[in-house]
């Protein structure tokens, strides 16, 4: 027992803390958000810096995470949770997220599973890929079998033909990748496809968040059976797994975005007057800091002890669920009362409490809404 | 981070486990369960089998009476017997704080006269602190200590005070000097019980643990009795208050009674119940929370280096997910659950109405919850003076 982070871990924070200070601090991430109403005209380049991506997976921010047997520097759960820390700190926004899960995806299939060599891109940020999961925006992620886009026989006789639509696919004009799930004839299946592949038409959501989240069309897309990752009807198979190790990184990522948050409200709260005194001093805001400073603490121990859990080999699939609907509302509770505290200032462009807050909303429902995840882990109570 | 225990642990919990399942053990928690009210559920039997063992004090060392190992082992202890439906409170007042006082103050004469047989569960001791007008604000407390006769007479009233009923010895906060601020000039004595000129009687209240109130009519106690330095008795309370501030007593009693409410709403089918079940996922996660947060206070008891307003957080945290699980036990069966295990047809066996009795001395105990806020924004963030 020794709840401290391990050698490895401080190293992957100090490293990725130093990069994300230095190359995307405040002003940076701000600029690359969209402007509001600049719908799916926004200018492609703006949210996405193919530079800072290439210096991001350069530092291991990708490889770290990959199993060995894949040729990655494995560290673990831990580790992971330690850079979306960092991540969620910064509000970096980036495929960094969905193409880890996929990556698991593909390392779940096996070395057989024919995706195995992309698995080297992934580690070095060539290969960028979009989970395409849910088919209407408010899908539980968690269920795949009410998944209604159709994988069909090709009609050329060869393969199959996509068709149907995803909803919030992040940065679908940026990847080299789509992973999209489809009801092949024996159930959900994924299938690993290039962007650049005929019959995809994708178009920019106009969200309150201003990112990177689009709609994705498929219209008789070609898809070989080579292009499934595992096997066809599969896709719930390892899928479930997958999926919690995905929520405990997103968890990581939650618990950055609220420390992030918090950090500067604590910091405008000291140097901010009101009746001759520094607002802080007020018992009327002293105590909610604290309180929401021991959640934020909670939430991050609680985070990475799912984390060793998994890291242990344990079935986390319950507690991730659970952990992952009480990150999403700490995030919007603690970035709420930093909008109440800063007051006016904080609802104005140049502050940062309002990205917080709207980026709250979006992550906060990004791998489930907290109902969708809570009715998921009743179920394996 | 690393949560794992050892083998060696993994080891104590099975034989632990092992112990509370034994006939005999099974047989006097049923009958505890059958006393009348006012009579407290704890088993000097069940403690002495424990002390025979070494296994009540595990942490302690092998001269006081323990085996010599490390807090992880004291907290496997207080889960399984939560998990058991032992009573801890006895535990944590007579071994948990006062053996922990005596540790860290104590002469090599006190530590040899008390620890082993705390250790043993042959005697017991609790904590005298709070008085008629001094809660919170501790240090405020105006029991008097005059020497006479190298020895000390103690006047004054200490109230609300747990398991003096079954204890020896109170450990006693008195004033022994006015000093130049309330701090100065507190004093901790081991006082025996039975000594003339003490008075105790029960305060009912609404848990089924008993508080009394303890008059001290001119008692005499020796100086051999002074616990740590003369006049200076603050900065033990201070340091071991942090100590034991661990959040684990407070912890295993959430996980005990959420398991109940798993196990209720399994039996009357409301475990599918998204009305009862969002409810019980939502606590499930803040109860592991909790217990991350309480295994890293654990983590830095080993290595010596507790971090205060981490442990004023974990205590924080864990007490207040309290109020809340005693809010959804005592919703979970309706106005049946509101029946009390005296009476024939209690549902749950009036688990949850006990549990809600209990639930707002969480909050208040070992420091409220109103006190670890302060404490965090002054000492942690630095906003308050």
């Amino acid at each position: 027992m020794d709840v401290r982070l391990t050698e490895d871990e401080r190293m992957l924070e100090s490293i990725f803390s130093r990069f994300l200070a230095t190359k995307l601090p405040p002003d940076v991430t701000r600029r690359m958000e969209h402007e509001l109403g600049a719908g799916e005209a926004a200018d492609v380049e703006r949210a996405f810096d193919p530079a800072i991506w290439k210096e991001f997976a350069g530092l291991g921010a990708l490889h770290a995470l990959i199993p060995e047997t894949a040729g990655g520097a494995e560290v673990g759960l831990g580790a992971a949770v330690v850079v979306a820390e960092q991540v969620g700190r910064a509000l970096f926004q980036s495929p960094y997220f969905d193409t880890l899960t996929a990556a698991e995806l593909i390392v779940a299939a096996g070395q057989g599973g024919g995706h195995w060599r992309d698995l080297e891109g992934i580690g070095a940020g060539d290969v960028t890929i979009a989970l395409a999961v849910r088919d209407q925006d408010w899908d539980d992620p968690g269920d795949l079998e009410g998944v209604t886009m159709t994988a069909g026989p090709a009609s050329s006789g060869q393969g199959y033909e996509l068709n149907g639509r995803k909803g919030f696919v992040g940065f679908a004009r940026h990847v080299s990748h789509f992973l999209v799930v489809a009801r092949e004839p024996r159930g959900p299946t994924f299938f690993l496809l290039p962007r650049s592949s005929p019959g995809i038409a994708v178009r920019r959501l106009d969200e309150i968040g201003r990112g990177e989240y689009c709609r994705v069309e498929f219209r008789d897309t070609p898809a070989a059976p080579a292009d499934i990752v595992g096997e066809a009807g599969g896709a719930g198979k390892a899928y479930p797994t997958v999926l919690a190790r995905a929520r405990v990184r997103h968890c990581g990522y939650l618990v950055g975005l609220c420390q992030g948050a918090f950090d500067g409200l604590l910091k405008y709260a000291k140097e901010r007057e009101q009746f001759g005194k520094r607002i802080a001093g007020f018992q009327a805001i002293s105590f909610r800091l604290a309180a929401m400073s021991a959640r934020i603490g909670a939430l991050r121990l609680l985070t990475h002890n799912i984390a060793w859990r998994a890291d242990q080999g344990q079935d986390v699939r319950r507690l991730a669920a659970e952990a992952t609907a009480m990150a999403g509302e700490l995030a919007r509770e603690v970035t709420a009362e930093s909008m109440q505290m800063h007051g006016s200032f904080g609802f104005t462009e140049e502050a940062e409490p309002q990205r917080f807050y709207r980026r709250a909303a979006v992550d906060s429902m990004l791998l489930g809404t907290a109902s969708q995840l809570r009715d998921q882990a009743m179920a394996w109570l | 981070m690393d949560f794992s225990f050892t083998l060696e642990q993994e080891q104590f919990r099975r034989d632990l486990r092992a112990f509370f399942a034994e006939e005999r053990v099974g047989a006097i928690l049923t009958d505890l369960r059958r006393l009348p009210p006012h009579q407290e559920h704890h088993s000097p039997q069940i403690y002495r089998w424990l002390g025979e063992r070494r296994w009540l004090a595990p942490n302690w060392p092998v001269e006081y009476g323990g085996l010599g190992r490390t807090p992880v082992e004291a907290a496997i202890l207080a889960e399984e017997m939560a998990r058991a439906g032992v009573s801890d409170v006895v535990h944590v007042n007579s071994v948990m704080i006062v053996g922990l006082f005596i540790l860290l103050a104590g002469t090599e004469e006190q530590r040899a006269r008390f620890l082993p047989k705390l250790a043993s569960g042959e005697m017991v001791a609790n904590v005298l602190y709070t008085e008629p007008d001094v809660g919170s604000d501790l240090a405020s407390l105006s029991t008097r200590a005059m020497f006479d006769d190298n020895g000390y007479l103690i006047y004054g009233t200490k109230v609300y005070n747990q398991i003096t009923q079954f204890s020896q010895y109170g450990l006693t906060a008195a004033r022994t000097r006015g000093g130049q601020n309330k701090y100065d000039g507190i004093t901790l004595f081991l006082v025996p019980l039975d000594t003339r000129g003490v008075e105790v009687r029960p305060l009912w209240n609404i848990s089924d643990d008993r508080f009394s109130e303890v008059v001290f009519d001119g008692a005499w106690v020796g100086s051999e009795n002074v616990l740590g330095r003369l006049h200076e008795g603050w900065d033990v309370i201070d340091t071991a208050l942090a100590i034991e501030r661990t959040g684990l007593d407070y912890y295993v009693k959430l996980r005990r009674w959420l398991d109940a409410i798993i196990d209720r709403a399994r039996v009357t089918g409301r475990l599918t119940d998204p009305r009862i079940g969002h409810r019980i996922v939502a606590l499930d996660a803040e109860v592991e929370a909790g217990r991350a947060m309480v295994y890293n206070m654990i983590s830095q008891l080993t290595r010596n280096e507790v971090d205060p307003i981490q442990a004023a957080a974990a205590k924080w945290y864990t007490t207040e997910v309290g109020r809340h699980i005693a809010r959804l036990g005592l919703d979970l069966d309706g106005l049946g659950g509101l029946l009390t295990r005296w009476d024939g047809d209690g549902s749950a066996h009036g688990r949850f109405e006990a549990a809600y009795r209990d639930a707002p001395g969480l909050t208040l105990s070992a420091g409220s919850s109103e006190i670890m806020l302060y404490m965090i924004a002054a000492s942690g963030l630095e906003i308050v003076e």
